[in-house]
């Protein structure tokens, strides 16, 4: 099976969770004998082409044309993938990722008479909360509309993406797959001397509750420092700790500082992945109070390390966490609840340890990028065949006829 | 009942004075003995023959666009469609001796029929950019971007008028030998079987 996946990030080229998904998964799928051509955009100083075992990755110019706005600029390299994918000999199957290749999945998908399989990882309305505003965004979400009707079938991270593009997209409930983002729980388990790494952070005293996220109003660091600020007043033994960067973070840390506890938080901005699993490692709740999720990869990163979590009961975060069971779940936006969750947990230690374990089990039976990629790949083989039986083919070879 | 020598020809527009070029120009090839079938964007999907030319409509699927470049690029998934049932309900794709692509936007879609098909894509400019608009706007810029990399990708350049051709070898910095004028539909199939046969 050769596999033709389209992505406009691929590490190193890093803008969110995309990169890292096609990463692992195009690597899980490879494992599993299947040949994946990633086709995606030029970084600095990495080459154009890297070729491993049954992973090959061609980098197309991002660059070196005008555009008049950002859909323009997104067709345009496009067209360059199309160009680059064109190279491809005897492709099985095509696979694009969000809008952002649309152009580049459809036009294949007909030059070359193969399936093409979409995986949509949140939708424009869903991320402009229902309302489309301007022409692009308007644009944005009627390409997403062609690429759930183009696509063979369309693979969503959670149950509540799966709605969204029945409800925003009009997608019939049998065309999609749910199959959970994985998670690459860190590897390489550290010699960590907690005690010391946490000094970094709180007094030996303090415990550590922890917020990872980009500080946008969608992921409601807001709410979490309002629910801190409501437990302060209760007790004082806690420090609070704020990772991600984003545009909220300078007025979020004005608020802090007003209150008087300015040192009971502490805003790390963004951090590497070691430090980030260190945080992991040392904190004693992780918080995640988002207002919209398709997903919640991050609750998933923190219960790989045996955390406890409280996360609001909203969208792809609502599947992942089962209250009581690997955390607890509050209503979205509600202070209150947020506040009084993190000190039950707090409260309990060994309840909190319970629930850091189950977590952990949960995640590596359900969403290791091994269980995502067999997933996946049967995904594949029921779209082949399918297609096998279906008269919707190349009458002759799909390309270079002469 | 087709014949075996194939010209596709790709355009944006199928109405005005580019329209009446891409009709003139197919009819007169058409009256030399090939077979032409045009691509063009309407309402529906079908074939529609007229006067010994083979219209295919392409239905554009995405309404909400941004402007003309956003409009273009995002129907070349349409156009694919519309070429893979041509070729897969009436055509031997291996028929396909040329591509003739009718302006930036024709070209844009005409380059891609050249990347899949390997065949010579001769490019009929009646304007450029510079010629249409005075202001140095970003869409313009693109506009003007856009034109520069498919004229150079284009084997030929068939100018319709004084002005573009010499905008074209100045402005454009296309080579000489890539560029001719055609004032008439008769110089263009002139142009078209000169190249058709030549080695």
């Amino acid at each position: 099976m050769k596999l033709l996946m389209l992505s406009w990030e691929y590490p190193p080229r890093i803008v969110g969770g995309l990169a890292r998904h096609v990463y692992w998964l195009s690597k899980a799928l490879a494992q599993r004998g299947v040949e994946v051509t990633v086709i995606t955009l030029d970084y600095p100083e990495t080459p154009g082409l890297e070729q491993g075992r049954n992973l090959k990755i061609v980098r197309v110019a991002s660059h070196g044309f005008t555009s008049s706005d950002f859909a323009s600029w997104v067709h345009q390299f496009n067209l360059n993938m199309i160009e680059a994918a064109l190279e491809e000999e005897d492709v099985s199957l095509i696979h694009a990722h969000d809008w952002l290749t649309a152009t580049a999945g459809i036009t294949l998908k007909h030059l070359l008479r193969k399936p093409l399989i979409a995986t949509i990882h949140s939708t424009e309305r869903g991320r402009r909360r229902g309302v489309l505003h301007d022409p692009l965004q308007r644009h944005i979400h009627e390409v997403e509309w062609w690429l759930a009707y183009e696509s063979w079938r369309v693979i969503v991270c959670s149950n509540y993406m799966k709605s969204e593009l029945m409800r925003f997209l009009g997608v019939p409930e049998d065309k999609i797959s749910v199959i959970p983002n994985g998670i690459n729980p860190f590897e390489v388990k550290l010699q960590l001397d907690v005690r010391r790494v946490k000094r970094r952070y709180a007094e030996d005293w303090e415990k550590v509750v922890l917020f990872v996220g980009r500080m946008v109003y969608e992921k409601g660091p807001h709410v979490f420092v309002d629910a801190a600020l409501s437990l302060l007043s209760r007790r004082q033994d806690v420090k609070f700790v704020l990772v991600g960067e984003g545009p909220m973070r300078k007025s979020l840390m004005d608020k802090v500082y007003r209150s008087g506890f300015w040192h009971k938080f502490y805003f790390t901005g963004f951090v590497e992945d070691i430090e980030l699993y260190e945080l992991y490692e040392v904190c004693d709740v992780a918080v995640f109070p988002s207002l919209y999720e398709p997903f919640g990869i991050v609750a998933l990163e923190a219960m790989s390390v045996g955390k406890p979590v409280v996360a609001s009961d909203v969208g792809g975060l609502s599947e992942v966490v089962v209250d009581g069971l690997n955390g607890l779940k509050v209503p979205p936006g509600d202070v209150w609840a947020l506040s009084y969750a993190i000190e039950r947990l707090i409260g309990n230690p060994s309840k909190a340890e319970e629930m850091g374990r189950n977590g952990a089990q949960k995640v590596r039976e359900l969403y290791s990028w091994d269980v995502v990629g067999e997933r996946t790949l049967r995904l594949y083989e029921r779209v082949l065949q399918e297609y096998s039986s279906n008269p919707w083919k190349p009458k002759r070879p799909a390309r270079k006829p002469f | 009942m087709w014949c075996e020598l194939l010209i596709l020809a790709v355009t944006w527009h199928i109405d005005g004075t580019i329209g009446s070029l891409v009709r003139e120009d197919s009819k007169e090839l058409a009256n030399r003995g090939y077979d032409v079938a045009v691509l063009h964007p309407w309402h529906d999907d079908v074939s529609v023959r007229e006067g010994g030319v083979m219209y295919r409509h392409v239905a554009i699927t995405i309404k909400d666009n941004i402007n003309i470049v956003t409009s273009v690029m995002a129907a070349l998934g349409d156009f694919a469609r519309a070429m893979s049932e041509l070729f897969h309900e009436r055509y031997d794709p291996s028929h396909v001796k040329l591509i003739i692509s009718y302006e930036w936007t024709g070209s844009l879609l005409g380059s891609l029929a050249k990347k899949f098909l390997g065949r010579p894509l001769i490019t009929s400019i009646y304007s450029v950019e510079s010629m249409r608009s005075n202001e140095k706007s970003l869409l313009s810029l693109n506009i003007h971007g856009l034109e520069m990399r498919f004229l150079h990708y284009s084997d030929l350049i068939v100018a319709r008028s004084g002005e573009a051709y010499a905008r074209v070898l100045a402005e454009y910095r296309v080579p000489n030998d890539k560029a001719k004028m055609a004032l008439s539909s008769r110089d263009m199939a002139s142009i078209v079987m000169e190249v058709l046969e030549s080695p």
